[in-house]
């Protein structure tokens, strides 16, 4: 009787090694044959087909890790030469049998990696008698040594269109368990805490290796996961950065390193896929940044006409792309341009070319439109936790405006607006290394 | 033709089957590659066929060379190409019939290739997945927003629409036509035959590369995508 033993992964070869070593002492009679048995040199591929022909009997060593592709190959085979799989049997070193309900190997028999089991599997390999107690006691203690799989801590990150969690937290499992399920539920957790985190089919989604820039398969079990630093990414994500590992780690790094008011402008600016305000980005930021004023309010109108296009983004749009030419003005009140000041004139911070840009689309500016952006300020502007001293005089102007009747005094107090944002600005400046993330 | 494996009690109908067969042909379409239940299968045709008679993966999106750590790389495949197909024609008529020769075989191929090959690319994909696609002009590259297909449907409607796009007001883009546009696989950085439908399609990042793009960089796939990678992220144009 001729009795091959399947493995996949380290842990799995050491059990099938054990049983191997256990039906040689055994069982004099049956030839047991794993492929660390293959001498060295041969053809493995050849000697492989050979023992898979010519054996009737299979035992399938299954871990928690995977089962394999090979192992799924094998299992076929054996299914046929042994009569519709009557003699292979799964052993469960350390799985659990529900999780093959969905695999091929579910059309086998299991026997656990225990006593009875393995009295079990004597009885069907022909032994006669019982094994002997001193053998037995040493297989299952070397079954029992190779445990469970390891499973070690990492920092995660979900990489949503939504933007839900914009940095690694430390994530430590406990034991080995199946992934997917574990996604869920951190997903869950993190919607508890108040992340918004919406509704995603997580088994799409890709994982990438932070570490060492590389996509990795999924994993099916938490032991599979051999990074420290691993970000799950929506496939909306993966196709923007066209599958580039090396490119998505970058991105994601540099953009975990990007201070609390990015991170605070970048949840304003969520937009979900395939939406119209996406098109408008790509035509606006991708097609030519070299676009005239002119030339974008034309394309916007465009825009503006498709299909299912809010109302609200002929505010939205050209407060975020149109607002670029006051940059120039900002930097001749300072006399240079920081980073902070760009991203605060794309913030839309100004109403002269918030007033502009709507003017050009053929839009009516309002003081509602107006009340938007400082709502979206306000809660900004917590987030960031800036200084009293330096937050105070810009909420006091920001309240002041709020109480208006009328438009018409807007433009003086949006002036005066601008002059309690300057030292908020350099307190930007100062200290974006203290709020790097 | 296999049975269902969906079907409970497969295992009788797939083991007489495979065991009165002289020769299986195992298709594989896309991300079936990576199922354990074809490799099963696989497995199960090789030990009922023997080594003598032949098991032959067919693989209808996938490149061989990525199966060559798999229990596939095994077998010799074929790709729904003219030379591997009359390759396998013959051999198989050889292998299987040798009083007629492969030469006859081969002649009543060749009629009929074109027919097959129209079949082969009609056969659906396993899954509809997002994709995203990218128009290279002489002096624009361009991101054209896509959803996830939430249908099938030939990929021939889908490239009208993103050429319609020149259409669209303000588009200051030279005219172009479909005919025009070659599919570029941005992640293997290599040319690739249009696909038929959407399921079937091989990749998530194709560009359609205008054909007076293709002949500035002399046909070099890698040249253009890289060029197109580049001019996506520092948006310039193709020039």
């Amino acid at each position: 009787m001729r009795v091959f033993l399947s493995w996949s992964g380290e842990r799995s070869q050491r059990g099938a090694n054990a049983i191997n070593d256990w039906i040689r002492a055994e069982l004099p009679g049956v030839e047991p044959w794993v492929s660390a048995d293959m001498e060295k040199g041969v053809s493995w591929s050849s000697t492989l087909l050979d023992s898979l022909t010519r054996s009737t009997v299979g035992l399938l060593c299954v871990t928690s890790e995977a089962e394999g592709d090979w192992m799924a190959f094998e299992a076929g085979a054996l299914l046929v030469g042994s009569g519709l799989g009557e003699s292979v049997r799964i052993v469960l070193l350390d799985p659990d049998p529900a999780a093959l309900a969905a695999s091929p190997l579910a059309q086998f028999g299991s026997i656990s990696a225990d006593e009875a089991g393995l009295r079990e599997l004597h009885r069907m390999l022909g032994g006669t008698g019982e094994p002997s107690p001193e053998r037995l006691s040493r297989l299952i203690d070397k079954l029992r040594a190779i445990g469970t799989a390891k499973v070690r801590s990492f920092e995660l990150v979900f990489v949503l269109p939504e933007g839900a969690v914009r940095r690694p937290r430390p994530y430590s499992p406990v034991q080995d368990m199946e992934w997917l399920p574990v996604i869920a539920e951190i997903a869950d957790a993190l919607r508890r805490d108040g992340t918004p985190i919406g509704e995603h089919d997580f088994s799409t989604f890709h994982h990438l290796d932070l570490t060492n820039a590389a996509w990795l398969p999924t994993p099916r079990w938490i032991s599979a996961i051999v990074t420290d630093r691993l970000a799950l990414v929506h496939p909306h994500h993966f196709d923007a950065w066209y599958g580039d590992a090396k490119l998505a780690a970058e991105e994601l790094n540099h953009n975990f390193r990007l201070n609390a008011w990015l991170e605070a402008r970048d949840r304003r600016e969520r937009f979900r896929a395939s939406s119209a305000f996406l098109y408008g980005l790509y035509l606006l930021e991708l097609a030519d940044r070299g676009m005239r004023q002119p030339h974008i309010a034309k394309l916007l109108d465009a825009i503006h006409n498709l299909p299912g296009v809010p109302q609200s983004w002929r505010f939205e749009i050209p407060a975020r792309f149109i607002a670029r030419a006051d940059l120039a003005d900002a930097e001749k009140r300072l006399g240079r341009a920081p980073p902070e000041i760009m991203r605060l004139v794309l913030f839309g911070m100004s109403y002269y070319s918030i007033r502009e840009g709507i003017e050009r689309l053929g839009g009516e500016f309002s003081f509602e439109m107006l009340e938007r952006v400082l709502d979206q300020f306000r809660k900004e502007l917590k987030e960031i936790a800036s200084p009293v001293e330096v937050s105070q005089p810009i909420v006091e102007v920001v309240e002041r405006m709020g109480r208006r009747e009328s438009a018409s005094q807007l433009p003086r107090d949006w002036e005066a607006l601008g002059e309690a944002m300057l030292p908020f600005i350099k307190w930007l400046d100062n200290a974006k290394g203290e709020l790097a993330m | 033709m296999g049975p269902d494996l969906r079907v409970a009690g497969w295992q009788v109908a797939f083991l007489e089957a495979v065991r009165s067969t002289l020769a299986a042909l195992v298709c594989v379409v896309g991300e079936q590659a990576a199922s354990p239940w074809l490799h099963f299968q696989l497995g199960a045709c090789f030990r009922a066929l023997g080594r003598e008679r032949p098991v032959v993966p067919v693989l209808l999106d996938v490149a061989p060379e990525s199966l060559s750590a798999t229990p596939i790389g095994l077998f010799q495949a074929v790709r729904p190409v003219r030379e591997d197909f009359a390759r396998l024609v013959r051999d198989l008529a050889q292998a299987l019939a040798p009083t007629e020769g492969g030469a006859r075989a081969a002649e009543r191929f060749e009629p009929g290739w074109e027919a097959l090959l129209e079949r082969l690319e009609l056969v659906p994909g396993v899954a509809l997945r997002a994709f995203q696609v990218v128009l290279v002009l002489p002096d624009v590259v361009m991101p054209v927003p896509n959803s996830t297909p939430s249908a099938d449907e030939e990929w021939a409607s889908v490239v009208r629409r993103m050429t319609a796009i020149q259409r669209l007001p303000g588009m200051s883009i030279p005219p172009f036509s479909s005919s025009e546009l070659e599919c570029l696989d941005l992640a293997r950085e290599e040319w690739m035959r249009a696909p038929r439908l959407l399921s079937r399609i091989p990749t998530r990042n194709i560009a359609l590369v205008h054909r007076a793009v293709r002949e500035r960089y002399q046909g070099n796939a890698k040249a253009v995508a890289k060029v197109t990678k580049a001019r996506l992220h520092a948006p310039t144009g193709v020039s």
